[in-house]
């Protein structure tokens, strides 16, 4: 990716904390909500499915899409997002 | 200067003497005058008087004193006396000193500088002498040194020359002779040089022979790899014919051994199957998934409840799409599967001794395709060992020599031919098993034998298309092991000509059953082995048939293709004497050979590789096209073909026809060809002149006037005749109108004298006689060419204008775009606005009308409290929209008019404050009684744990479920109350409640049991305590209580 959002580079600038799931770069309102119904309200819940599914661009790409009804766009922010905040704190 | 001191102390010396008597005289007067004066006076006074005494005391006195004063005197001029003299005295004495000094100092004076004088002169003297001796001395010794040097030298120089010229002579000898020895040389290598050349020229003239030989060779190679492709392609399509009408029945996991009495039965039996098969990835345990998974080369990954249904659906995803791309090759790998159980069967009927090693032989080399590498390894031990031995039993020793002398040339092709192969194949199962669900039992009913033809044909060309190798030349790791199998076609004959419905249940089962090997199911494999048995005999094998294996894949195929057609009649033979011939051969593909990885990674190279056929024909369509518009823009029509083609049309005067007049509308025959040839003179330069008219040069004209027609003519025939030519151009007018095809128009001009390039086309040739007056004919041709360049700057400019058109066009469309997105953006954001001032207006109003206890609120008020007065001017446009929309369709709010304070103005009504707020996950009071003394209550409390019903329902979805719950319970208890572990299951809607102590129970107990909770009836019961450990083994049975993990909600 060229160049990222204003969202995503917030996010990976600092360590999530408590951040909401919204945070996360390619989720808005919409997906949001959908994410909070299925249980993942903070970032950080996100960040684990992320780390059970080993960083695995395709699967995690595919569960969110599933889970919050993401078109590939968004899921590949949020997958790039997750993966840069990993790069960097973890 | 001695001189000078002795003088000086002799005139001390002189001086003293005299000064000195004098003092010493002074004080001796004075001193012996008084005594004796004073002696004699009292003697003379002893004689006198005394009286007398007085006088004479005062005369001596005055007499002393006299005499002191005279004395004085003289003592002083004495002084004086002796001063003057002593100055005078030194006065005389400096001055003969000084004059004494001066004499002595001008003395010495004159006699220091003779001295040095005469002591300078000498040394003078004696320098000169010393120079010029060591001069004379030095010039001797140059002369000497020189005169040596010189001798030396010469010396040298002669013995130099000597010896240059000695070693001068030398070197110009051994030069000379070596020049001799290479002249020679040379010689002798021209004389090679010829012999070599003339061989080369032999050699050349042979190698030209050669290489047309090797042409002819290539012209035969491709003539018959033409033949190949042609028979290649006939292949094709009847495979494609015989795919069309099959049955395919196999690779159906899990079978059971169900006896198949009626077609029903079994088309019931197809049908589960095909459920089971789908719904297998569903039901599978997590481990089985993680297992499959891996196999499908996913990484391993924990299973959890959010990531299982993903992974399910990656494995459904990827078994689906490895069954699209599979062809029919799988299918044949599936029957050679079945056909194996048949040789196998007959192999069994000849070796009978080796009967359980064979078919757990068989049993591992069927799975084998399907299981994962690890479990392949292990099971690949038997099929080694039982391979040579079931080729000996089928062959003979016959194809083991063959084999061996093939064996390893052929064995590195063939697992590159295998490997493509097998991932092609193995991507195919699925899906064909799903069909063959389908179709199984309408091809039943048929009972034709074109489906099990078309399966064993295939068979038969993947028995050929992997050719195999030797087992005892091949290390043990070899994928591929083969062995002779059953002719399919032998089948199928079988089977059209004898074969009964249970018959062909019987094989369908066989084909279940092996199936069911494949699907690990080792008990299934009897059927097959006990229906091979009972419908095979053993074979007999002919001898074309042993040789197609040891062939190459490619004439495997033609060879089977050939065989095809002559088929029918030997095949009744065969039926009558039902005897089975022995196939080729059958090869099995281990799974160590077929990496699922590299083929789920492959796919992208393979659809290039497939498509690229179709791709260099989509290529070679596009270039045929290309080249056609091109040599059609080439192409120059070219006049003179046209003007001499037979067809033009040529009026020729006739004297009999009245109204023909020559050049009008007649040409005499005679003058046909000069036309013509004029026609071709003027031909070029009219194309030039409108090719520089198409290009835009200015002065061009499209057209040539008769004059310029006549002019160019005349010069170019170097007649003057110009009536000759005149007459010419007439009857080639004529010629022209009546031959339109020729691509030349005679026009008249609009005006003659302009630039302009108006005319129009005359059609007939009596305008021409009326306009020839004028002067106004001119030719042109009706659909001038453009050249090249000007065809291109040409469509430059139109593409350049059509692009900045586009460019503008675009640029609108996205500032359209853009403004458009801005004024939605725009929208939202006021519609936001309006909807949070909205939520700020109800909260305000809700609150206001809580705190302060009045039901209503002024309109101003609410606006003046949430917008600061700088924002008033700004906001008052969302304001006024809030309150409209507020007005609309906010029930809890209404708009009336009341006078506050005397004064009338809008006011907004709270009116929903006694609907109560929601009360979520609330106890709702009690259903009965369950305090001491009552039926429900158990006076004491058997087990420490208790069982919850009907806390939540079965679709509650809520994740946090479990801690809602433990809040409730906790809150209801109280804090006197000390539970241990809650927990929650969600398929029987059951709380499970573990306390400390059986007291504890109690109060659970009865706070509990028989309560509403979120409008559901809950009831407690006890549970033993043996019981709640072996549902959660993990409990706590001490340590600390739970706690609520909110705040506390007032309860009363």
């Amino acid at each position: 990716m060229s160049s990222t959002s204003q969202k995503h580079r917030n996010f990976v600038a600092e360590p999530m904390g408590e951040k909401p799931v919204t945070d996360l770069a390619g989720v808005g309102e919409v997906l949001g909500k959908r994410l909070e119904v299925a249980g993942f309200d903070k970032a950080y819940t996100v960040l684990g499915q992320f780390l059970v599914l080993k960083k695995e661009k395709e699967l995690f790409q595919e569960w969110l899409k599933d889970t919050c009804n993401a078109n590939s766009k968004q899921s590949s922010d949020c997958y790039q997002c997750l993966k840069d905040w990993c790069d960097e704190f973890l | 200067m001695n001189i000078f001191g002795i003088r000086k102390t002799t005139t001390t010396e002189q001086f003293r003497p005299s000064f000195e008597p004098e003092a010493n005289q002074n004080p001796l007067l004075y001193n012996n005058a008084t005594p004796a004066t004073l002696d004699q006076l009292p003697l003379r006074t002893k004689d006198c008087n005394i009286r007398n005494m007085d006088d004479y005391e005062k005369n001596i006195i005055d007499m002393f004193q006299t005499f002191s004063s005279q004395q004085d005197k003289r003592f002083r001029e004495m002084l004086t006396n002796i001063n003057t003299t002593r100055q005078d005295m030194f006065q005389n004495l400096s001055n003969q000193q000084e004059v004494r000094f001066r004499e002595l100092l001008t003395d010495l004076n004159c006699a220091r500088q003779e001295i040095y004088q005469t002591v300078s002169i000498q040394q003078e003297k004696c320098f000169k002498e010393l120079l010029t001796s060591l001069n004379s001395a030095r010039q001797n010794m140059f002369q000497e040194l020189s005169n040596q040097q010189d001798k030396r030298f010469n010396d040298l120089i002669t013995s130099l020359q000597s010896t240059r010229d000695e070693v001068c002579q030398l070197l110009y000898d051994q030069r000379e002779k070596q020049f001799e020895e290479l002249l020679s040389n040379v010689n002798r290598i021209k004389v090679e040089k010829e012999t070599l050349s003339n061989t080369f020229n032999n050699l050349s003239s042979k190698y030209d022979e050669v290489l047309l030989r090797l042409q002819k060779t290539d012209a035969e190679k491709r003539d018959g790899e033409e033949n190949i492709q042609r028979l290649q392609k006939k292949l094709d399509i009847l495979e494609r014919r015989l795919s069309l009408s099959t049955m395919k029945l196999r690779n159906i996991p899990k079978i059971n051994k169900y006896e198949f009495e009626t077609k029903e039965d079994l088309c019931k039996f197809i049908i589960k199957l095909d459920f089971t098969m789908a719904d297998q990835v569903d039901s599978m345990s997590d481990a089985e998934l993680r297992t499959k998974l891996a196999e499908h080369g996913f990484p391993v990954m924990p299973i959890t409840a959010s990531t299982r249904k993903l992974l399910v659906k990656k494995l459904k995803l990827v078994l689906d799409n490895k069954s699209k791309p599979r062809s029919s090759v799988d299918n044949k790998v599936d029957n050679r599967r079945s056909l194996a159980r048949y040789s196998s069967g007959e192999e069994s009927d000849l070796d009978t001794t080796a009967n359980a090693k064979e078919k757990r032989g068989r049993r591992a080399t069927t799975g084998g395709a399907m299981l994962p590498p690890a479990a392949n390894k292990t099971r690949r031990v038997p099929i080694k060992k039982d391979s040579p031995a079931k080729r000996d039993s089928d062959k003979g020793s016959e194809s083991d020599e063959e084999k061996d002398r093939s064996g390893l040339s052929t064995r590195e092709e063939v697992e590159t031919v295998t490997t493509r192969r097998v991932t092609r194949t193995y991507a195919a199962n699925d899906q064909d098993d799903y069909e063959t669900g389908s179709d199984s039992d309408v091809d039943a009913d048929k009972k034709t034998s074109s489906p099990f033809r078309s399966s064993s044909r295939s068979s038969d060309y993947i028995s050929s298309t992997l050719p195999t190798v030797d087992v005892g030349t091949t290390p043990p790791k070899t994928s591929i092991f083969s062995r002779a199998s059953i002719i399919p076609t032998n089948y199928t004959s079988t089977y059209s000509s004898n074969m009964t419905s249970s018959d062909n249940l019987n094989s369908i089962r066989s084909r279940l059953g092996l199936t069911s090997t494949l699907g690990d199911r080792p008990t299934a494999s009897n059927y097959s082995t006990n229906f091979s048995r009972s419908t095979y005999q053993p074979s007999t094998s002919t001898i074309d048939e042993i040789e197609s294996p040891y062939l190459s894949n490619f004439t495997r195929r033609l060879s089977s293709l050939k065989s095809d057609p002559p088929k029918p009649t030997p095949y009744i033979d065969r039926d009558t004497n039902n005897g089975s011939t022995v196939l080729p051969r059958r090869s099995y593909i281990s799974g160590l050979n077929r990496s699922d990885i590299a083929d789920y990674k492959t796919t992208d190279k393979k659809f290039l590789k497939n498509n690229l056929v179709s791709l260099a024909l989509v290529v070679l369509v596009a270039l045929f096209f290309f080249c056609l518009f091109f040599m059609y823009i080439v192409k120059k029509n070219d006049i003179t073909s046209v003007v001499d083609d037979q067809n033009s049309v040529i009026p020729i005067c006739q004297l009999n026809i009245p109204g023909n007049r020559p050049g009008v509308n007649c040409v005499p025959k005679e003058q046909v060809s000069y036309a013509k040839d004029l026609l071709k003179v003027i031909h070029p330069e009219l194309t030039t002149r409108i090719a520089s008219y198409k290009c835009g040069q200015p002065g061009a004209l499209p057209y040539m006037t008769e004059r310029e027609i006549i002019e160019i003519a005349s010069a170019k025939a170097e007649t003057a005749d110009v009536s000759q030519c005149r007459t010419d151009l007439n009857n080639l007018q004529v010629l022209i109108i009546n031959n339109p095809r020729w691509g030349l128009n005679v026009v008249q001009l609009k005006s003659l004298y302009t630039k302009d390039v108006e005319f129009s086309n005359i059609r007939v040739t009596d305008m021409i006689v009326q306009q020839r007056t004028k002067g106004t004919v001119a030719i042109t041709l009706t659909d001038p060419s453009t050249p090249l360049s000007c065809l291109f700057v040409n469509t430059l400019y139109s593409a350049g204008s059509t692009l900045i058109v586009v460019a503008v066009l675009t640029i609108l469309a996205l500032g359209v775009q853009r403004a458009y997105k801005h004024y939605v953006s725009y929208k939202k954001r006021k519609s936001e606005e309006i909807y949070s001032m909205v939520e700020q207006i109800i909260d305000v109003i809700s609150q206001e009308t809580e705190d302060s206890g009045e039901p209503y609120i002024s309109v101003d008020h609410v606006r003046d409290t949430l917008i600061s007065p700088q924002n008033r001017e700004k906001m008052a446009a969302v304001w006024d929209a809030a309150v409209k929309f507020i007005q609309r369709n906010e029930s809890r709010v209404r708009m009336e008019v009341q006078s506050v304070d005397g004064e009338d103005c809008r006011v907004w009504r709270w009116i929903s404050a006694h609907s109560s707020p929601k009360r979520s996950a609330a106890w709702q009071g009690q259903a009965f009684e369950t305090q001491e003394g009552s039926v429900n209550n158990l006076v004491v409390s058997p087990t420490p744990c208790l069982k919850i019903r009907h806390m939540f329902d079965k679709n509650d979805a809520n994740p946090n479920l479990r801690s809602v719950i433990q809040d409730a319970i906790l809150e209801k208890c109280g804090d006197h109350c000390n539970i241990l572990h809650i927990d929650v299951e969600r398929t029987s809607c059951c709380v499970y409640v573990k306390c400390a102590s059986p007291t504890d129970a109690g109060v659970v107990y009865r706070s509990l049991h028989g309560w509403w909770y979120e409008g559901r009836l809950i009831t407690v019961k006890y549970l033993r305590l043996e019981r709640y450990m072996q549902r959660f083994p993990n409990s706590p049975s001490v340590g600390p209580f739970l706690r609520m993990t909110r705040p506390r909600r007032t309860w009363d």
